[in-house]
């Protein structure tokens, strides 16, 4: 009984961690900041779950409170992504209509979401 | 079940693994180019730290870090609403 609890956790964390690279590398390879928020807000949140469910397997009497920290980063992680997204194309408009220094973004990829069609919000 | 060899293995892999995965979230908040990638650089970095937070108080067997971890990803979440609100608007409150 023993051997499958100890499947069971290097499977749950193994699941874990392949969504964390998977959420790594999107971030770093993705090309612009929409796709990048794609990949840490949904694969990374994965991640945590998977390695979250595989600890709560190893230690039980843990579980009431990695469950309200999985319910917890559940929540507000697609709220913190959608604050970006919004907090990002708020600025990209401002930016156009040159109510801000576009130095102070630090842009220095031309190739960002700048040049793409933005619908009006 | 956390004496057993193969968990202290998993438990040791994943903790390692996770430590690497910083540093390549590091070099997206180093290089930007948009505010965007810097602020989802930083709530990623929070996941992980969280994740390795909760990893080691259950190999360390010091629960109190569970504790911690969401208080963490807590204020974290309030960070990303503030310089969200910061970025498009000009002001936090």
């Amino acid at each position: 009984m023993e051997i499958f609890r100890i499947i069971l956790v290097w499977v749950l964390l193994a699941f874990g961690l392949f969504f964390f690279m998977g959420g790594v590398v999107g971030v770093i390879r993705l090309p612009d900041a929409y796709s990048r928020l794609h990949a840490s807000g949904k694969v990374a949140t994965m991640g945590l779950l998977g390695i979250l469910m595989g600890v709560g397997v190893i230690v039980p009497s843990a579980l009431p409170k990695l469950l309200v920290l999985g319910l917890f980063i559940s929540i507000s992680a697609p709220v913190g992504s959608h604050a970006i997204a919004k907090a990002d194309l708020t600025y990209t408009q401002l930016q156009r209509q040159g109510k801000r220094d576009s130095s102070v973004s630090g842009a220095t990829d031309q190739s960002s979401v700048l040049d793409a069609p933005i619908e009006s919000a | 079940m956390t004496d057993s060899p193969f968990i202290q293995v998993a438990l040791q892999i994943t903790l390692a693994v996770l430590t690497v995965l910083l540093f390549p979230t590091a070099y997206r908040l180093y290089r930007g180019p948009r505010i965007a990638d810097r602020m989802l650089a930083m709530d990623l970095i929070t996941t992980l730290l969280a994740s390795i937070m909760v990893v080691y108080a259950i190999l360390e067997n010091q629960h109190l870090l569970v504790d911690i971890a969401l208080a963490l990803s807590a204020l974290s979440f309030i960070a990303t609403l503030g310089v969200g609100r910061y970025v498009s608007e000009g002001r936090v409150f």
